[in-house]
């Protein structure tokens, strides 16, 4: 394991007001790898989703991303980063061209309105570009929401349930950014309650269970039907193989 | 826990050598007669009110730096008693208002810069109650106060340039001549207010603590009631 | 595809003005608000002051000043109002730039709308309310700024700390106005300084208490704001 190109978080811990939200997580993985986050809702994936983004600061513990510590690496390391939340991060009344345009240009990207085309071109979303985002359809929209992640060419890809609600078309896509980052050595960390999907595109599997690891494995050596049990509080069956 | 006994015992005393001095010692004003004797407690409160909320600031300023609970709570506790404070100080300067002025109210620099004092600290307390949250509650109520600290002395040099500029409509009365026993009463009543303060802060501080130890219990029993593990 | 440039800050805050100045073009959700608004409150002040007899002039820097403030509030309140349908304050907290840059667009945009507004608001009431203009332009140009901008460092701050209440935007008024006390005298005591209402001569030092009053309130924003900001 290289230390300095991954994500490797040690002993991670959370606490949101009353909650320890994330207890003792530690897991490490290669650049350009893919990994899969899965657990019950409530187990603290989001959560794990907003700390590797600089949105929450962990309260114990030590996260290093892309060869840098996550506590004080600040600006430069949020440069390197894209992040597709629950929430789109799009304003519905401007276009999609004017959307994009705007992060780019916020994540100081040269020639932001060429760059909002080529995206546009990318997701397909090019005879649309000068049409409101509140008149997308939810599947455009969320096209959208992955091209603006994209936009600064982020080096770690993080997607909260990327797969929830994505029409067909956008799953295709989903899929190709997906493949696409490992020769482009990109790492991926997503988020997903459907294991079938997310163990299929992913290299590594980190399911949480309360907050704590409960199963960190090979994704080819994990057997989608019983990651529910180990993400289950009250069955708790591990399934390494 | 003696020493907390004992302290509150030399507040009660110093509080009642300040009212020995401030009624019976010090003598009656030339001008203004027995009503002038409000001057001490509205003196020693309105002081009370700036030093409370100082420590507002400073403890604002710490949360956001710490982000520990008991620098909210020393910011809360130190709000409420400022408010109370700086509302006696406020009311005596009325009612002094009306005997000295024969007024109640008069747009006077000190009387009109307390009361906007008293407008932003209860200003405080209103958006400490209109969030939800602990964490994010203290964090913007310390915002919240330093930017209202950081306004204090705008707000007194701005009203006093107001009022200078306009033509002084009361000026007899604000003058006093203090003869020294009425200097030793206000010195008194001074001091013994600030320890008043001081003895209400600890106060406050404990029944925070408490409050903070039983939502701890409270949330650990339910953890062990509701919990399979 | 393409590379991200370097990290700054006056690129995000251009970006975000740019973000602002296009969403209002195209919705007109604050500024025609406030327009119609301005149009309100002097018919308003007109039946209320004008038409029971009352001389206006005196009282005329007062009301000038205060419908401002109050037709201010309606498009300074919704500051942040459009950055949380989807959660975009939290996107723009992961932009690679200080926080504050947030800050310093909103600030401009809202400067912007306001100063557009007053162009309309302010002659409206010196010719609706009757009350002849006698101020050299200049200065009173320089207090208008001045009030506005003092207005606008501290709106905004608090706007963005109301909207993070149960409130709401509503809260706004309450918590800004006490603070804005001495903007309010400052710039009160100016305009009846150069309306030959009180001292001549005084209203340089008022400008020169507001300027000091709107570098400290940009400043300590600045310094603050970032905490406001946390989800």
């Amino acid at each position: 394991m290289s230390e300095d190109t991954g994500v490797l978080a040690r002993d991670l811990a959370l606490r949101l007001g009353d909650n320890q939200v994330l207890r003792g997580v530690s897991f490490g993985i290669e650049p350009g790898t893919v990994l899969a986050v899965l657990g019950p809702n409530g187990a603290g994936k989001t959560s794990l989703l907003k700390v590797l983004a600089t949105l929450l600061a962990p309260t114990g513990g030590e996260v290093r991303v892309l060869g840098r510590n996550l506590r004080d690496a600040g600006a430069a390391l949020r440069r390197l980063i894209g992040y597709v939340a629950h929430q789109t991060f799009l304003y519905p009344q401007l276009t999609g061209w004017e959307n994009l345009y705007f992060w780019a240009r916020a994540y100081g990207v040269r020639k932001a309105g060429d760059r909002a085309e080529e995206l546009l071109a990318f997701v397909g979303l090019e005879l649309h570009a000068h049409e409101t985002v509140r008149a997308y359809s939810r599947g455009m929209q969320q096209r959208l929401a992955l091209a603006r992640a994209l936009a600064h060419d982020p080096r770690l890809l993080l997607l909260d349930e990327p797969y929830t609600g994505l029409d067909r078309r956008a799953t295709d896509l989903l899929d190709v950014i997906i493949r696409e980052s490992r020769p482009q050595g990109r790492t991926v960390i997503m988020t997903s309650h459907d294991p079938t999907r997310a163990i299929r595109a992913s290299d590594t599997v980190v399911v949480l269970r309360r907050g704590q690891v409960a199963l960190l494995a090979d994704s080819r050596d994990v057997d989608p039907a019983l990651v529910d049990d180990a993400a289950d509080p009250s069955g708790g069956r591990m399934v390494v193989q | 826990m003696r020493w907390r006994t004992a302290f509150t015992w030399l507040v009660f005393l110093s509080v009642e050598i300040s009212l020995f001095l401030a009624f019976l010692y010090a003598p009656p004003d030339v001008v203004l007669g027995e009503t002038q004797r409000i001057f001490y407690f509205h003196v020693a409160s309105a002081w009370n009110g700036l030093l409370a909320f100082t420590v507002v600031f400073v403890a604002a300023v710490a949360y956001l730096m710490k982000r520990t609970p008991e620098w909210d709570r020393l910011a809360l506790a130190s709000t409420e008693i400022g408010v109370v404070f700086i509302t006696m100080g406020v009311v005596t300067g009325s009612i002094w208002a009306r005997f000295a002025w024969g007024v109640w109210w008069e747009w006077e620099p000190r009387l009109t810069s307390s009361f906007v004092l008293w407008l932003m600290y209860v200003t405080l307390l209103v958006l400490r109650n209109l969030v939800e949250d602990p964490d994010r509650r203290a964090r913007l109520s310390a915002v919240f106060g330093i930017v209202a600290f950081v306004d204090v002395p705008v707000v007194f040099m701005s009203i006093r340039w107001w009022r200078s500029v306009h033509p002084v409509v009361v000026e007899a009365g604000g003058k006093l001549n203090l003869e020294p026993p009425m200097v030793l009463a206000l010195v008194a009543s001074v001091i013994s207010f600030t320890l008043l303060y001081l003895l209400l802060l600890m106060e406050r501080l404990t029944i925070s603590k408490l409050e903070a130890d039983l939502a701890d219990i409270k949330r650990t029993w339910k953890e062990r009631t509701s919990g399979v593990e | 595809m393409g590379a991200a440039g370097a990290v700054g800050w006056w690129p995000q805050v251009s970006a975000l003005l740019w973000k602002e100045l296009r969403s209002e073009s195209r919705t007109h959700d604050s500024f025609t608000p406030m327009l119609v608004f301005a149009f309100t409150v002097v018919t308003v002040f007109g039946f209320g002051l004008k038409l029971a007899g009352v001389s206006l002039r005196p009282v005329f820097p007062g009301l000038i000043w205060i419908s401002t403030y109050f037709i201010g509030f309606l498009g300074i309140g919704r500051s942040f109002a459009g950055e949380k349908a989807q959660d975009t304050l939290a996107g723009l907290r992961l932009v690679p730039a200080d926080p504050s840059y947030i800050y310093v667009g909103k600030l401009l945009s809202n400067l912007l709308f306001l100063s557009a507004l007053e162009a309309v608001s302010i002659p409206l009431q010196f010719a609706l309310l009757g009350v002849e203009f006698t101020a050299p332009l200049l200065p009173f140009a320089g207090v208008v700024i001045l009030g506005t901008t003092g207005f606008a460092a501290v709106g905004t701050l608090l706007s963005g700390l109301a909207t993070h209440t149960r409130a709401g935007e509503i809260l706004l008024p309450v918590l800004a106005f006490p603070v804005l006390i001495p903007a309010i005298i400052g710039a009160v005591q100016a305009t009846a300084s150069l309306l030959g209402l009180g001292n001549a001569l005084d209203w340089p030092k008022w400008i020169g208490m507001l300027a000091a009053y709107d570098v400290l309130f940009v400043a300590v924003s600045l310094v603050v704001f970032d905490f406001i900001m946390e989800s």
